[in-house]
């Protein structure tokens, strides 16, 4: 997680999400899960506009369709590729101590 | 920053799903929604819509409208956004199967210990833990392609939330983050 050097410990998002240390990092306090919102997209401008986004996307980059718009769309990504493709393998990580039972 | 995420797709197996998140400084949000509202007003209004008007309907000419007066401001806060995809392949199916089985293993692991806990809050909390691994365990495979790929972005989301703030002055504001 990037955190600046500049901050102090009264930075408004180390006092409000940041709680105390543990093992190599930190605890999130409560008041980040209550950020992270599941909410109907007729009812939130945020999704709709993703919606909108995600669909020019999709229509040229999947489905191929003459949109010119789309490239104007590009220029607002913050990164230079159309999107991350992820692959799930049934490979995994070495196992390791989980946080939540440790004492 | 207020990340909003949404999809396109359907998820089947064998098809392409897709995931953006757009991000909104703030003290910008104001205007994004009123540029937005009016923007999707005039679109509604053109294609004679009187439901929800959805992304894959939006003519080229609107699109360009939406991208020029909802998403740029030329103060230099544009909103911002980050695109991801999934397959539905018989690989990703068979991770999926995987992931489900250790998941449900984990919160059946976590909830017996709780449950053996001196302390009476962890006992009762063993139930929940419980019943989260039994309705992971209960998922079909495209909701749960979906919940997981959502659940590998999130982290990367925040970091990018972060760091544009940082690198654009405003990480003050951080603290009415929500996504």
């Amino acid at each position: 997680m990037p955190f600046s050097n500049q901050w102090d410990d009264d930075h408004p998002f180390l006092s409000t999400f940041v709680g105390a240390a543990r093992g190599g990092g930190f605890n999130l306090k409560p008041a980040f899960k209550e950020i992270v919102e599941f909410r109907d997209s007729q009812a939130t401008p945020e999704v709709r506009i993703a919606d909108v986004v995600v669909s020019m996307v999709r229509r040229a980059e999947l489905n191929g369709e003459d949109l010119p718009s789309y490239g104007r769309l590009r220029e607002f990504s913050f990164v230079p590729h159309p999107y991350k493709l992820l692959e799930w393998t049934t490979n995994r990580r070495l196992p390791r101590s989980n946080p939540y039972v440790e004492s | 920053m207020i990340v909003g995420v949404d999809e396109s797709g359907d998820f089947r197996a064998g098809t392409r799903g897709f995931f953006a998140a757009i991000f909104i400084r703030p003290s910008e949000r104001d205007r994004v929604v009123t540029a937005h509202r009016d923007w999707e007003r005039r679109v509604r209004r053109s294609l004679a819509l009187n439901n929800e008007l959805k992304g894959h309907v939006v003519p080229d000419r609107f699109a360009r409208e939406f991208c020029n007066e909802v998403l740029y401001n030329a103060n230099g806060t544009s909103v911002g956004y980050l695109a991801f995809a999934v397959d539905h392949t018989p690989a990703s199916a068979a991770a999926m199967d995987l992931q489900r089985s250790l998941f449900a293993s984990g919160y059946n692991e976590w909830a017996d210990t709780m449950g053996q806990s001196d302390d009476a809050r962890k006992r009762k909390g063993a139930t929940s833990v419980r019943q989260l691994g039994d309705w992971i365990r209960g998922l079909a495979p495209i909701p749960f392609l979906k919940l997981l790929t959502l659940g590998s972005i999130l982290p990367e989301l925040l970091e990018w939330s972060l760091g544009r703030s940082i690198a654009d002055g405003f990480d003050t504001e951080l603290a009415c983050s929500r996504s």
